[in-house]
């Protein structure tokens, strides 16, 4: 199982390099609503302008 | 990322945007950029701090964290089960990025107990001092201002950033424009007394003309700064870039283009030092 974990961790990377970035477009709320309707775990992701 | 999408909801927020400040606030974000990953009910699981740079691991990284691997709570249930240095140490930094400065502090007490070397103590200290600018923001300051400061400490250049974020972070936050200039000034004594304490630190060096091109002050000694990072460091792009950057700031055109030349040539991948030609280019200067 964790070596099966593993080959997922060391492949999925590349896969994910090779997409779009589907970023959800709308507030914190409604993406933390998107999240709890949907049963999906979020992922906030904070930056900076400068 | 869209096989990350069937997994989870991926947000990102600027905190530069006015409606964003709250909410840098309510999550005790110390250090940007930042990712927060939370379960589908709001709990959250766990966080990865600064910035991506090998994205192939950035995103293992991340997988990890929302399969429940290396977070605050895995960590927790593996030091029960057998307590050790390592995963003490891993808990504090866990509750410092976290933003929670009281349990980080406790699990630099732990971690110490276990009686580290010179060297693994020295990262404790660094963390306990970032982790006492959430609980007692002086004490913090004096704290990391010391390891900045001591002659040919290792951690000097993380203490120095760490200070140097912070006092960034309270001129951001800052509620007045009075409020705002302190943490500047102070941000700025900051600077000057790494600068006089390790005046051959070619990355101290940098970072203060970097800081002051971004600011139009001090631009004579950033030039100097920024002059001697790049002889101690003659190939490092970023040097140079501070360097063109200086050079331009100062009105030196033809200068600065030089030097964001020669970056460009030992890092050819390198985007933003492109932008920055472009920038040369155009005659654009930023204030």
């Amino acid at each position: 199982m964790k070596r099966a974990f593993l080959c997922f961790l060391m492949l999925l990377p590349a896969a994910l390099l090779a997409a779009g970035k589907p970023w959800f477009q709308g507030t914190l709320e409604q993406a933390q609503a998107a999240a709890k309707s949907q049963n999906k775990m979020l992922v906030l992701k904070f930056y900076a302008d400068w | 990322m869209d096989r990350l999408s069937q997994t989870a909801v991926l947000c990102h927020l600027n905190i530069d945007k006015p409606e964003t400040k709250p909410i840098s606030k309510q999550f005790h974000l110390g250090s940007i950029p930042a990712v927060v990953i939370m379960e589908p009910r709001g709990q959250e699981v766990d966080r990865i701090i600064g910035y991506e740079g090998d994205r192939s691991e950035w995103l293992k990284t991340l997988l990890a964290s929302l399969y429940g691997i290396d977070t605050i709570s895995d960590l927790q249930s593996r030091y029960a089960a057998k307590s050790d240095l390592k995963l003490a140490q891993s808990l504090a930094q866990k509750y410092l990025d976290r933003g929670d400065g009281a349990s980080s502090l406790a699990w630099v007490e732990k971690a110490r107990s276990f009686k580290p070397d010179t060297e693994t103590d020295s990262k404790l200290t660094l963390i306990q001092g970032e982790a006492t600018l959430f609980t007692d923001p002086p004490k913090g300051a004096d704290m990391l201002m010391k390891l900045a400061t001591a002659p040919g400490s290792p951690l000097a250049l993380d203490a120095f950033q760490t200070l140097s974020a912070f006092y960034k972070r309270q001129a951001r936050n800052a509620t007045s424009p009075e409020e705002k200039q302190k943490a500047k000034a102070a941000r700025l004594e900051v600077f000057h007394a790494v600068v006089a304490a390790q005046p051959s630190n070619p990355d101290v060096l940098s970072e203060y003309a970097w800081y002051c091109a971004g600011e139009g002050i001090d631009l004579d000694k950033a030039l100097a700064a920024a002059q001697k990072a790049a002889e101690l460091k003659p190939k490092d792009g970023d040097a140079l870039s501070t360097l063109a950057e200086v050079q331009f700031k100062l009105g030196k055109k033809a200068d600065a283009v030089a030097t964001i030349e020669k970056a460009i040539a030992f890092n050819p991948d390198e985007e933003s030092f492109k932008e920055q030609k472009e920038k040369f280019l155009k005659g654009e200067v930023e204030k």
